[in-house]
């Protein structure tokens, strides 16, 4: 399962941003970043705390940019 | 502690809002129909574009609870639905394992925090939390219509993982309804077979939360998993 968790982390490519082998699509926000800060307050901070701390970082990158991507209309 | 709050916000976002009320097939949908969920007394100091508050979230998810069971007269019945041609899988006609457990896993997304909060939550005259339980004892049962084999050594990936890691995501959020109820019998038959399909062969992208979440869930509990 670490091996798992760590593969996923290292599919953080910066910025919010992970790659779902091989695409950057809406994957890295409603799987990685969702998951991810599931799975962290689920789980990690208790048992796993630096991963845990991993994803929430990540997720924390996401608001330089992400909220930028949909205009008002929510297009 | 879970902050149940952000849990059930994501446990929503998951869930594909697929109309599945009773109502005729041809109602129109320009105008909403009476009897149509409709954001009532909107919050936009909580939320400045939608006004949506958890209230809001709750009150969707039972919505779609109550038309996903009144295809539910049993126990038994499995959470399957009126097909839209065309669009809709298995096309043969025929229904087939991985819809049952899909019908399963993902209106739990919604039932399970509103279960958290009320174990006894009855909807259509079933008992939401005894339903679930039935259908999860029924995974176990090799005579059944919702039976999932064991995976298989080495195994291929399927969707039965995808379901599972979903299904650990609802018994984690709502434990004391989803799963403290089974005997140890139940339990320790729940746990092999999903960590079966935990332990099993994955894909190499999103799809390893799903083993990340049936393998946390009974590693929690005690259960010999993987780990190195």
């Amino acid at each position: 399962m670490v091996e798992y968790i760590e593969k996923s982390l290292d599919q953080y490519r910066g910025e919010g941003w992970y790659n779902d082998s091989p695409a950057y699509d809406f994957y890295s926000m409603w799987s990685f970043q969702m998951y991810g800060k599931l799975w962290s307050e689920l789980y990690g901070e208790r048992h796993y705390p630096e991963y845990a701390s991993a994803f929430q970082a990540n997720f924390s990158d996401l608001s330089d940019n992400y909220p930028y991507l949909l205009m008002k209309t929510g297009r | 502690m879970i902050r149940f709050g952000k849990l059930f916000s994501v446990s929503l976002l998951l869930v594909s809002l697929v109309w599945m009320s009773c109502a005729p097939k041809n109602a129109l949908r320009k105008e909403v129909p009476e009897g149509v969920f409709q954001v009532e007394n909107p919050d936009y100091s909580v939320s400045p574009y939608t006004g949506l508050t958890r209230a809001h979230w709750k009150d969707a998810a039972l919505y779609l609870l109550e038309g996903a069971f009144c295809y539910i007269e049993e126990l038994d019945d499995p959470m399957r639905f009126p097909k839209q041609p065309g669009k809709s899988y298995p096309q043969d006609g025929s229904y087939n394992v991985t819809e049952n457990l899909e019908g399963l896993c993902r209106t739990l997304f919604m039932a399970a925090p509103l279960l958290k909060e009320d174990p006894e939550l009855v909807i259509n005259g079933i008992q939401v939390g005894e339903y679930y339980r039935h259908q999860m004892k029924m995974l176990l049962d090799p005579d059944g219509p919702m039976f999932i084999k064991h995976m298989s050594q080495p195994g291929w990936i399927s969707q039965i993982l995808v379901e599972f890691g979903a299904l650990a995501i609802s018994m984690s959020v709502a434990p004391e309804v989803l799963w403290e109820p089974f005997d140890q019998e139940t339990k320790d038959a729940l746990a092999a077979l999903m960590i079966s399909y935990g332990n099993g062969p994955t894909v190499g992208s999103n799809w390893r939360f799903f083993n990340i979440f049936v393998l946390s869930f009974y590693q929690e509990r005690g259960y010999d998993i993987d780990e190195p």
